[in-house]
């Protein structure tokens, strides 16, 4: 899993230390990240960032977390949580409990911060329990849309020939083809499966 | 990610306005969003919504509540669809543009990729003196996707790119210090009048010289280098009727093909040439008839190092075709000399020939 941290410059921001517990919770879940002041644990292969470059996304996309300490006005911080918004990114966006409002989030109501975004004000060492609280999460979750389990399936001939053609057209393998119409055209368009969901 | 701040960014006269209490966020930036085509929205991989009319204008932007925490966006409607957009419909953005530029701190147009070229590089040469950023951008789905067998297919295909992550991104550029045209899309942000298409399918459907890419998308947008932003009064050159006639040239083009168009009396024609050296020598005599009439002839030539005058026409070299016909037509608009409009043609003005020159108004 991928996490990008986003916190103030570091020669002007007074939560210096609140960043480095941060970074230790990163260190400590072994999770490869990207800091905003460019600390880099990520190794993003040459070929994949040669080909986002090209397909015109950003590196963002490439995140799978955004972790956001808040507590300074920054220019960036309405744009990332913008963007973790539009990408449905999961985000945990910290603020120090002394700093009396929810920086750029008061421009949005209630209502509009989606479930993906968690929205803490911290205290002390509260950060610590917040950040790997929301981590451990994630970790769970992804495990549980990993594609870990083998599921043989025959198909027709005619189905092969087509799956061959559109996995080329859409430069995706055929497997991910397949994954990805059975989650987005067939689970997520599943009224009765997310009603059922919610009753487990 | 850049760290600068924000309100450094803003007009010194509205600053005063915006001081904030010890750690709240500050006031946000206002940006005027101008719908001229290009307002394709893929909502939830289902349905596409599209922008007809001034009504639609507010409700589409509902889509995007994630705007507010970047920006205070002000919608302006000005034409449905960009590939009907008329020179006239520039005047209009201009118009809107010099109106709301006091109380705006930047301009995002939404337009068709079609003309996106050619109204970036009008508004380029047509906004004189311009101090804040006006960002063009848009969707790379169009209505007609709409009728499209695969629809699934093209939203598939650019899976989480689309309007959405552009009009992000070029609102973002907006509160920032950049004072020229410029088109955001995909990962690029680029000099509006040095663009050019891209081939192929990419999320990025414009590209240009590296000189010419202002910025880029990463993990926010980094500009190569800031600019200081004015508060120096805009002027704006609207946009006379004039008649452009283009004439493309190929070996064994007849001159009674260019008789005709000259016979039309078109206040300029632009040759586009196959030759090094400019134009067969049979067309001369056409040439001299049309400069008589007042007709202003200018010769796109792509393939050489500088552009010149020659005895009977101008010949442009350097600068891309859509650039070209834009700024015929802004010099043709700020004089009837067909003199000056010569010089004009041939001086840098917006960096348009990619030579980092620029003269200014």
């Amino acid at each position: 899993m991928r996490v990008y941290f986003f916190q103030a410059p570091p020669q002007k921001s007074r939560f210096v230390g609140v960043h480095e517990d941060i970074l230790n919770v990163l260190d400590e879940k072994k999770l490869f990240y990207v800091t905003s002041d460019g600390k880099n644990s990520v190794d993003l292969p040459q070929e994949e960032l040669e080909a986002l470059n090209k397909s015109g996304g950003s590196l963002l996309d490439k995140m799978d977390a955004l972790v956001i300490e808040g507590s300074e006005p920054d220019a960036d911080l309405g744009y990332l949580l913008a963007y973790a918004m539009s990408m449905r990114r999961p985000t945990i966006y910290l603020y120090d409990k002394d700093v009396s409002n929810r920086g750029v989030l008061k421009y949005l109501g209630d209502r509009q911060v989606p479930s993906f975004i968690q929205v803490r004000s911290y205290s002390g060492d509260q950060v610590v329990a917040y950040v790997d609280q929301f981590l451990t999460g994630l970790v769970g979750e992804k495990a549980e849309h990993e594609p870990t389990v083998k599921f043989t399936l025959r198909i027709t001939p005619a189905m092969e020939r087509y799956l061959q053609w559109k996995a080329k057209q859409m430069k995706m393998t055929k497997a991910d083809f397949l994954r990805d119409q059975i989650d987005t055209q067939v689970m997520q368009r599943d009224e009765a499966y997310k009603k059922f969901l919610k009753k487990e | 990610m850049l760290a600068f701040d924000q309100a450094t960014a803003l007009d010194p006269r509205r600053r005063a306005h915006q001081e904030t209490e010890p750690g709240m966020a500050k006031q946000l930036p206002t940006i005027t969003l101008l719908f001229a085509g290009g307002a394709t929205l893929q909502t939830e991989g289902k349905t596409i919504v599209t922008v007809q009319s001034a009504a639609d204008a507010q409700a589409w932007l509902e889509h995007f509540p994630e705007l507010n925490l970047i920006a205070k966006v002000e919608p302006v409607f000005v034409l449905a669809d960009g590939k009907d957009i008329e020179p006239e419909d520039w005047n209009s953005v201009t118009k809107i543009i010099k109106d709301r530029y006091a109380s705006t701190d930047g301009f995002v147009i939404l337009q068709g990729v079609d003309s996106m070229l050619y109204t970036g590089a009008f508004l380029s040469f047509a906004l004189q003196g311009l101090g804040k950023p006006v960002v063009l951008t848009g969707s790379p789905l169009t209505p007609e996707h709409n009728q499209a067998a695969d629809l699934q297919g093209f939203i598939s295909h650019y899976r989480t790119l689309g309007v959405r992550a552009n009009l992000i991104n070029a609102v973002q550029v907006a509160t920032k210090n950049l004072v020229e045209v410029s088109i955001l899309f995909g990962n690029q942000l680029l000099r509006a009048n040095r663009g050019r298409k891209s081939p192929g399918t990419s999320f990025n459907v414009f590209e240009a010289d590296e000189t010419d890419v202002l910025g880029r998308v990463d993990f926010g947008i980094k500009l190569k280098a800031e600019q200081q932003r004015t508060t120096d009064p805009l002027h704006v050159v609207a946009l006379q009727d004039k008649h452009v006639a283009i004439v493309r040239l190929h070996p064994g083009f007849r001159p009674d093909e260019l008789s005709r168009v000259v016979q039309e009396k078109p206040d300029a024609i632009i040759l586009h040439t196959y030759m090094q050296g400019g134009v067969p020598t049979k067309l001369a005599p056409l040439l001299r008839l049309a400069e008589q009439q007042g007709t202003a002839v200018v010769v796109f030539n792509p393939y050489l190092a500088a552009s010149v005058t020659a005895d009977t026409a101008t010949v442009i070299s350097g600068m891309s075709y859509e650039a070209l016909y834009a700024k015929v037509l802004w010099a043709l608009s700020k004089t009837t000399n067909p003199e000056i409009a010569r010089k004009l043609l041939l001086q840098p003005t917006r960096n348009e020939f990619g030579t980092g020159k620029e003269t200014g108004d």
